[in-house]
């Protein structure tokens, strides 16, 4: 562990507007691309994006540019589950299907987990795949996940924060982290091996 | 160890795939979300200045070494017996302010004090009233 030298004095250097311009810019595409995950519908993913965005640049805009990442990350997951819960409080269906979840999370959300479908739909299994194909069968996959399980593998793999900031972005223990994002690689690695893909 | 390290390289090789998909957004989502940056851009908060003494805590709780602190706890008590004398001498010093205080409002003058007629006359007084005591009967 790391600690700071006694009576260092640390300068935070405090983001300016083209500072958050370029880390908005930075984020923007793979936050829609997580949202879009979580919620499979376009306008609603890009509702999410532009509440975490205005609830980052109007609460913390004036934080410390090295703060942004967490911070974004801690606010759009936020916003998911916001929208979990309000989809859960008008949707019956939801509801139910919340209610046979695997429950596999010590800190689990109601609605996180969806039933992992390995049919393949992309033809031979066996067979060669075109570039596009295989992302759309890896988005697909990753958007099966189970929510806790996507949430920790995207940020810890995809947005390239460490165990203890993903930990503190998701709100839970980081031997949760390390569970999760376990589960999430062999989850995908088995699904991509029986379709055939490789990577 | 090993494993870890497979799961890691497995993902790093999915992230590169995610990264082409971000590449290929359609325009729409694209304009949108650069529609959003501005917006957001347009509400930032005004930065509040912020400056830290990083590791006097730190140095408080975790850095000191045993020896260290002994040497500290030894100049708290010093610093301690130092602050009860410091406290006794003010209040001799304020005890001997109100004697000067009484003398000074006294009917007699402090200066009666030192002169050796009025000491004696004192004494001479006091001897009369011991002997008109004894002379009383009982």
């Amino acid at each position: 562990m790391v600690h700071d030298p006694p009576f260092s004095i640390r300068i935070f250097f405090l983001a300016s507007r083209p500072q958050l311009s370029d880390f908005l810019a930075s984020v923007e595409r793979r936050a829609y691309k997580q949202a879009l995950f979580a919620v499979r519908d376009e306008d609603t993913a890009l509702d999410i994006v532009q509440d975490t965005m205005l609830k980052l640049s109007e609460k913390y805009g004036g934080r410390p540019a090295e703060e942004l990442p967490l911070l974004f990350q801690r606010i759009l997951q936020n916003t998911i589950r916001d929208f979990y819960r309000r989809q859960k409080v008008r949707s019956m269906w939801t509801t139910l299907l919340s209610s046979f979840s695997s429950g596999d999370d010590d800190d689990s959300d109601p609605l996180e987990t969806l039933p992992t479908d390995s049919t393949s739909r992309f033809g031979n299994p066996h067979g060669s795949l075109e570039q596009s194909q295989v992302l759309a069968i890896i988005e697909k996959e990753v958007e099966k996940l189970p929510a806790r399980q996507r949430e920790a593998f995207l940020l810890r793999y995809w947005e390239d924060m460490d165990i203890a900031e993903t930990a503190l972005a998701m709100g839970c223990s980081e031997g949760s982290v390390k569970t999760h994002c376990s589960r999430a690689t062999h989850t995908l690695a088995a699904v991509l091996k029986a379709k055939g893909v490789e990577l | 160890m090993n494993q870890e390290l497979h799961e890691s390289q497995f993902a790093s090789r999915i992230r590169h795939v995610l990264d082409q998909g971000t590449s290929n957004l359609d325009q729409k989502a694209v304009a949108r979300l650069y529609q959003f940056r501005q917006d957001a851009l347009c509400r930032q908060a005004a930065p509040v200045a912020v400056l830290s003494l990083a590791g006097i805590g730190h140095l408080a709780t975790e850095s000191l070494h045993s020896h260290y602190r002994g040497i500290l706890a030894f100049l708290a008590l010093v610093i301690g017996a130092m602050g009860v004398q410091f406290w006794q001498n003010a209040r001799q010093a304020t005890e001997l302010a109100e004697i000067d205080s009484a003398l000074l409002a006294d009917e007699v003058s402090p200066n009666a004090y030192t002169d050796q007629g009025f000491i004696e006359w004192l004494n001479h007084l006091s001897q009369q009233e011991e002997g008109s005591e004894e002379s009383l009967p009982q």
